[in-house]
C-alpha cells in the first residue's frame, strides 16, 4: 500500500508525463505550442501540480491589462544575469518563464515542467482574472501589478470587477508576506492593494498611465477621481495617489529611488515610454531577488524583441530596402502607446484587426482609439475585421484602403510605399510599421515564417 | 447666420465604457460632409449640462458609474428642459436603462431612473444566460425608414416597454430588450437601444434619422459604400 506522500508523488509524475505527452503531440501535429493543453491535462489529473512544482522556487508574478509579456521578458533578462550566479559563484541560475504568453494556470504549469532545480527563479505573467488562483498556488516572492484598463469587455469582467478580484486575492492570509510592486499611477490598482499590512511590503512605483478613462470614478466610494496640475490623482474619500518609492524622470530617461537619489539612465532597445515604465517595474521586482538596479537595466538593454513584438524584418526590392517592424496593440490603452512610437518617416502603416475569442469579439473599442492622430499616413486596413477599422478610419478622415488578407495587405503596402517615396536614386531604405491585435499578430508571424506566403507577400522581393 | 449644431456627450467619464464616443463623432462628420457645422461638447460628471443643445448622447457604463450618472442627471433641470423642448437623445445600453423609470444596481435592487422613457429594466436572473453578449440583428419597426439594425450587445438587463413606447425594432438574432423579442425604444426624439457603443457606425440610417430631426432641409445622400461593405461582411 502506498502512503499518502508517495501516492501524491506518483500522481504528480503521471500528471506531468501525460501533460508533456499532450503538449508534444499538439506541437507535432502543428496545432499550436501545446502550452495550454499540456498544463490542462496535467492539472486535470493532479490539480495540485502547479503548487507542488512551484514549491521552494523563488517566483515573481506579473499581472495587468498591458505590458505583462514585455515586463516578464525584461525581468527574466535581469534575473538571468551571471552576476547573481549561485552563492559559490559558479554557473547561471536557471530562470523559468512563460515568455510565450500562455498566462493561464495551465500555461504556467506547462512552463514549470522544465523547472527541475530547487533554486530556479520563476517569472510568470498571469492573466488578470487568474491572479488570485495562481498566487495561492505558487506562493510567489513578489507580485508586480501593472495596470487595469478596458480590454475584451465581451468576455472579461469590467475593470472594477477585476480590481475587486485582485483586492480579495491580495487579502488572503497565505499571501500576507508577498512583496507587492505596484503602479501608483493607476487608481484601480492602488485601491486593489488597499492598506495591506500597513504598507510595509508594498513598493509604490510611478509606473505611468497613458490611459485614464477607466479610472474616473473612485472604486472606493463611487465619487469622482480628480487630478491636480502635476497629474497626481485623488478622491474626496481617503483614496489618493501614494507617494512614489521609485519613479522616472526626464521623460523616462532616468530612474530615481526615494532612498537614493542617484539618477540611473534607462537605455533600452525596446521603444516607447511605456516600455521604460515596464523596465522600471521589472527592475524594482529584480531588486527583491538580490539584483542591483544598474545591473538589471543593463541586462534589459539586450532585450530586442518580445514574443515577436518589436521584431524588425528586412527585405528588398531592387535598390530599395524595407524594414518592417512588427507591433502588437490589443486595446485602446495599447494603441495609444503604439501611436507614440510609429515611425514618423514611414509613409504607410499596416493595421490588422481580428475579432476571434482571444481578441474579444466586440470591435467597439476601435472607437476609443484616437486614430485621428495618424494624420497624413496611408493606412492599409487588414485582418478579418479590416472593414470595421476601415469605417473607423473613414470617420477619422485617414486615407486608407481595406485589404482583408494579410499577405495581400503587405503587398499593397509595399507597392504604395514605393509609389509614395521620392526616389533619390541609389540605395534607399523605407521603414514600415505593422500593428496588429492578438490573433492578427499571430497570423502575420505565420505568414512571415512560411516561405510560400512570404514570397506571395513580397512577390519580386528578395528577403535579406 | 445659423448657430452650429451642438452635440453633447453626457458624462463621457462615467458613461463611455466601450467606444460610445464614436456616436458623436459620426453625427458630427455626417453633418460636416453635408456642409452643416457642428460642435461636440464633452460634459463631465462635475459640470452642468447645457439646456440649449440639439443632440445629447448617453453611453454605456459600469454599475457604480451608472447609478452616479442617473442621480446626477435626475438633478439636472437643464437636461430635463432640453428633452421636453424636443432635443434629440440617443441613449445606449446603460444609458437606455437610465432614461426609463427604474433599473437594477450591482446587487439587483431597483434604482430610480430619470423617467423620460416609459420603460423599466430588471436584472436578468436566469442562471443559464444571465448576460446577453454577442452580435444583434434586428428588423426596424415599420415607418421609421431604417435599414436592418446591426450591432453588438453586452448587458444583463431585461427592459419592458410601457404602452407609450414604440420598440426600435424586433430581434432576429441576439437578445435585445429581452421581452417579446423587441429591441430598443423610441418616443418622439428619444431613442434607446441595447446595440452598445458606437451603434451609429454600423447603422448610418439611424444616424441620419436623428440628424433629420435637427436639420430643417432634407439630408443629401452620402457615399456609405464602405459601411455597406462592413454591414454585408458582418451579416455573412
Amino acid at each position: 500500500m502506498l502512503n499518502g506522500k508517495r501516492m501524491r508523488l506518483w500522481r504528480m509524475k503521471v500528471a506531468i508525463w501525460m501533460g508533456l505527452g499532450f503538449a508534444k503531440t499538439t506541437k507535432a501535429l502543428g496545432l499550436g505550442q501545446g502550452e495550454q493543453l499540456g498544463g490542462r491535462v496535467c492539472l486535470y489529473v493532479y490539480p495540485m501540480a502547479i503548487h507542488d512544482l512551484a514549491k521552494g522556487k523563488k517566483t515573481a508574478l506579473i499581472s495587468g491589462t498591458n505590458g505583462k509579456t514585455t515586463t516578464t521578458s525584461l525581468l527574466r533578462a535581469a534575473l538571468a544575469l551571471p552576476a547573481i550566479s549561485n552563492e559559490n559563484g559558479s554557473g547561471q541560475i536557471n530562470v523559468i518563464s512563460n515568455t510565450g504568453g500562455a498566462n493561464l494556470p495551465s500555461g504556467i504549469t506547462t512552463a514549470l515542467f522544465s523547472a527541475h532545480a530547487e533554486d530556479s527563479f520563476c517569472v510568470f505573467e498571469v492573466d488578470e482574472s487568474y491572479l488570485g488562483e495562481v498566487a495561492r498556488a505558487v506562493l510567489p516572492k513578489v507580485i508586480v501589478l501593472l495596470n487595469l484598463s478596458r480590454d475584451q469587455l465581451d468576455r472579461v469582467s469590467e475593470v472594477k470587477m477585476l480590481a475587486e478580484k485582485w483586492k480579495t486575492a491580495l487579502e488572503l492570509e497565505c499571501l500576507a508576506n508577498v512583496h507587492l510592486v505596484v503602479n501608483a499611477d493607476d487608481p484601480m490598482v492602488v485601491w486593489a492593494v488597499g492598506n495591506r499590512g500597513g504598507g510595509e511590503l508594498v513598493t509604490w512605483v510611478g509606473g505611468g498611465a497613458t490611459w485614464s478613462a477607466d479610472a474616473t470614478t473612485c472604486p472606493n466610494c463611487g465619487g469622482y477621481i480628480r487630478r491636480d496640475t502635476s497629474n497626481s490623482w485623488f478622491c474626496e474619500c481617503d483614496l489618493k495617489q501614494p507617494e512614489y518609492d521609485w519613479w522616472l524622470e526626464d521623460n523616462g530617461s532616468f530612474c530615481v529611488e526615494k532612498n537614493n537619489k542617484d539618477k540611473i539612465p534607462i537605455l533600452l532597445d525596446l521603444p516607447g515610454s511605456f516600455n521604460r515604465s515596464n523596465a522600471l517595474m521589472a527592475t524594482v521586482a529584480a531588486t527583491f531577488f538580490g539584483i542591483k538596479k544598474e545591473d538589471a537595466f543593463e541586462a534589459m538593454r539586450n532585450v530586442t524583441e518580445v514574443a515577436g513584438r518589436y521584431k524588425k524584418v528586412k527585405f528588398s526590392r531592387g535598390n530599395i530596402t524595407f524594414r518592417l517592424r512588427l507591433l502588437l496593440a490589443k486595446n485602446p490603452a495599447g494603441w495609444c502607446e503604439i501611436f507614440d512610437i510609429l515611425d514618423p518617416s514611414s509613409p504607410v502603416v499596416v493595421m490588422a484587426i481580428n475579432a476571434k475569442i482571444a481578441d474579444g469579439q466586440d470591435t467597439s473599442w476601435l472607437w476609443d482609439v484616437p486614430f485621428e492622430i495618424i494624420g497624413k499616413r496611408y493606412v492599409v486596413s487588414s485582418g478579418e475585421r479590416g472593414w470595421d477599422l476601415g469605417v473607423r478610419l473613414k470617420y477619422a478622415q485617414v486615407e486608407h484602403k481595406v485589404v482583408t488578407d494579410l499577405s495581400d495587405a503587405l503587398s499593397h503596402a509595399v507597392d504604395t510605399a514605393i509609389q509614395r517615396t521620392e526616389s533619390r536614386g541609389g540605395k534607399q531604405c523605407i521603414k514600415m510599421d505593422y500593428v496588429a491585435n492578438y490573433t492578427a499578430f499571430q497570423s502575420l508571424q505565420k505568414v512571415m515564417s512560411s516561405d510560400k506566403s512570404y514570397s506571395k507577400v513580397l512577390r519580386k522581393v528578395r528577403p535579406l | 447666420m445659423k448657430a452650429d449644431i451642438q452635440i453633447v456627450n453626457v458624462y463621457p467619464d462615467l458613461l463611455g465604457t466601450y467606444g460610445d464616443r464614436g456616436n458623436s463623432i459620426i453625427l458630427a462628420k455626417r453633418l460636416s460632409w453635408r456642409g452643416v457645422k457642428s460642435q461636440i461638447i464633452d460634459i463631465c460628471f462635475d459640470q452642468p449640462l447645457p439646456k440649449d443643445a440639439q443632440i445629447y448622447c448617453l453611453g454605456g457604463g459600469e454599475d457604480v458609474a451608472q447609478v452616479s450618472a442617473a442621480k446626477q442627471l435626475s438633478e439636472s433641470s437643464n437636461f430635463d428642459y432640453a428633452i421636453k423642448q424636443g432635443a434629440v437623445l440617443l441613449a445606449v445600453c446603460a444609458g437606455f436603462q437610465i432614461i426609463g423609470g427604474s433599473f437594477p444596481d450591482l446587487n439587483g435592487s431597483a434604482c430610480k431612473g430619470i423617467g423620460i422613457l416609459d420603460a423599466n429594466t430588471f436584472k436578468n436572473s436566469s442562471k443559464r444566460s444571465s448576460r446577453a453578449v454577442g452580435e444583434v440583428v434586428a428588423d426596424p419597426s415599420a415607418g421609421l425608414g431604417l435599414a436592418t439594425l446591426i450591432g453588438f450587445e453586452n448587458h444583463s438587463g431585461l427592459t419592458r416597454l410601457g404602452n407609450r413606447t414604440t420598440p426600435l425594432g424586433s430581434v432576429r438574432k441576439g437578445v435585445g430588450n429581452g421581452y417579446a423579442k423587441l429591441e430598443g425604444a423610441i418616443d418622439g426624439h428619444v431613442v434607446g437601444t441595447y446595440l452598445h457603443g458606437p451603434v451609429l457606425a454600423r447603422n448610418p440610417t439611424l444616424a441620419d434619422m436623428l440628424l433629420s430631426w435637427v436639420v430643417d432641409d432634407p439630408l443629401p445622400e452620402l457615399d456609405d459604400s464602405e459601411i455597406d461593405q462592413l454591414r454585408a461582411h458582418i451579416r455573412n
